[in-house]
């Protein structure tokens, strides 16, 4: 096995077990925030006024169990191995039905969301980098900085006037931003040395990008489109709200208003936990094509 | 560019002292109701007419420019407090303490700020008095804000920590909280002054996009967020532009914030 294997198999390995212990510890973190809620063992039941004192004692023993931190620590972690979510008090659902309900309308958002920010991000750099004009630049630029500087919840609204998808809402307000990471790459490679000698050499600007500028750039353009997916997440949210599409973003302002706690922390966790993933399978990715540099 | 920033650093200056000045300049108070005139157009009375229940729009938009512009710099000044510490002790400490709080740091960074934002926003109470509102949203946002500028001011402070001063100030005895806060963060101030400039549009943002879903600031005390509510009914829009003043107020402070933040970025 080669060396450069052996390192890619032991960051695999690291980030794995990083991996794993943050979902422990975020399992740890959610069960808490769950148990100590407000309303904790509380069952909306016990108001039913034509409930006996017997029915009335049999529901409340029903959470004796809990109430002890332990047994309830040890019963949400054994719940999360086995998929289960635990249950909504503002829906009175299943956390994993509802997640597993929206999460196709949230994957389509997004995917499409970061496949076209991406594809309009990166031609535009591209753009403003290979033609090294000072117009072009500025202009994109002062219109990436207006875009940025008008609210997710904003340009969701606007979208939604043009009767465009909600993922196109996601793609306008990654554009801006992920535009300006991808043309500070490109500029940056643009203007390294070799380049500046594959230019006096005479070689043309498409061969330069694909075969000297675009595999430099390529490890930190992968980074930052691993760190997307997460700006993806939280652009989601105010976007299927405005523009009334059922994702998991519109279920977690729901659950915010309804103060629903379990499924708030428990839709944060799995998020952060698909976000980890994405750094580290980019990490991966940039250890095993470029084994030095990662 | 130097233009460019002198008349930026004008426009600011300008939106904050009106915005400081609200309670002079405004010809009403943001809850008083003219129930007579609700949803009028601008005229000599209301500069940009009135909301639905007979506010007058200007001085909403006054009040809440004073709310989302003075409170961003406070909740900027909390994080850029907080990710000095964290950073600064990272970055002295170095080696496997390093490590281990860069590794909490990329894990805080990895929850979806939003999400986080407002599941810890729905711990609180949401029958919160206005003030108690601005406040706690705010404070939220300071303390929530840190890990990114942590992890520039980590850096900066590995860059100084085996420089010449340092080890000058360590061969003669200096206790490490006096070489912190003596030697170490006075030649950190252009960092840390960046990342407070860098974080004031971001959490200005943030309060605008919790305000527009009904998490920011409460009702009746105006926010540049809780105004842009107004927008929600689309065909309002198009009938009365001058709904869209808090927006124009909004993008004119975070982009003249984001042009100033480059400038030093160039400067520097």
């Amino acid at each position: 096995m080669s060396r450069s294997t052996k390192n890619v198999l032991r960051g695999c390995v690291l980030r794995s077990l990083t991996i794993v212990g943050f979902v422990f510890l975020s399992g740890i973190l959610c069960a808490t925030l769950v148990r100590f809620a407000p309303g904790f063992s509380v069952d909306e039941r016990e108001l039913d006024a034509r409930l006996s004192s017997d029915s009335l004692r049999a529901l409340r023993s029903q959470h004796d169990d809990e109430r002890n931190v332990a047994v309830f620590y040890g019963r949400y972690m054994a719940g999360l191995l086995h998929g289960d979510l635990g249950s909504s008090r503002l829906f009175s659902q299943p956390i994993s039905k509802l997640i597993r309900d929206r999460a196709p309308t949230s994957a389509r958002n997004i995917v499409y969301g970061v496949g076209i920010g991406w594809i309009f991000a990166f031609l535009l750099a591209l753009a403003a980098v290979v033609m090294q004009k000072p117009e072009t630049d500025f202009l994109l630029s002062t219109c990436a900085g207006a875009l940025i500087s008008v609210p997710t919840a904003v340009v969701a609204l606007f979208v939604t006037i043009l009767r465009k998808p909600a993922s196109v809402a996601v793609a306008a307000a990654l554009v801006p931003v992920l535009y300006r990471y991808s043309r500070n790459i490109l500029q940056q490679t643009w203007d390294a040395p070799w380049i500046t000698a594959a230019r006096a050499k005479g070689l043309g600007s498409a061969q330069i990008l694909f075969r000297h500028a675009l595999p430099i750039a390529a490890p930190q353009l992968i980074t930052v489109g691993a760190v997307s997916l997460n700006m993806a997440f939280s652009v989601s949210l105010p976007v299927e709200v405005v523009a009334d599409s059922p994702g998991v973003g519109q279920l977690v302002w729901q659950a915010a208003l309804g103060r629903d706690l379990p499924l708030l922390v428990t839709v944060t966790g799995l998020l952060a936990t698909i976000t980890l993933l994405a750094n580290a399978g980019a990490m991966v990715v940039n250890e095993a094509i470029h084994p030095v540099e990662a | 560019m130097k233009y460019v920033r002198v008349v930026v650093i004008t426009v600011v200056a300008a939106i904050f002292c009106a915005a400081l000045a609200a309670s002079t300049l405004a010809p009403a108070n943001y809850a008083t109701q003219f129930r007579e005139n609700p949803n009028s157009p601008p005229s000599h009375r209301f500069l940009l007419g009135t909301d639905e229940l007979g506010r007058d729009r200007f001085s909403r938009v006054l009040f809440g420019s004073r709310v989302s512009l003075l409170l961003a710099p406070a909740a900027a000044a909390i994080s850029t407090l907080l990710a000095a510490l964290v950073g600064t002790v990272m970055g002295y400490l170095g080696g496997t303490w390093e490590k281990m709080m860069m590794a909490a740091v990329d894990l805080f960074l990895s929850l979806p700020w939003l999400f986080l934002l407002i599941t810890i926003r729905a711990l609180l109470p949401l029958d919160l008095s206005p003030i108690m509102s601005v406040i706690v949203t705010f404070t939220l946002l300071g303390l929530l804000g840190w890990a990114a500028s942590a992890r520039v001011i980590c850096a900066g402070v590995r860059a100084l920590r085996h420089s010449g001063f340092m080890i000058n100030a360590r061969a003669l005895g200096c206790h490490p909280r006096r070489l912190i806060a003596v030697q170490l963060l006075p030649n950190m101030r252009p960092i840390l002054a960046a990342q407070f400039l860098t974080s004031i549009p971001v959490f200005i943002l943030a309060e605008a996009n919790l305000g527009m879903l009904g998490l920011g600031v409460s009702e009746p005390l105006p926010s540049l967020g809780g105004l842009m509510r107004e927008l929600e009914n689309i065909s309002a829009i198009a009938v009365q532009p001058w709904r869209l003043a808090p927006l124009i107020v909004l993008v004119a402070c975070v982009s003249a914030f984001q042009i100033l933040v480059s400038g030093r970025e160039v400067n520097s």
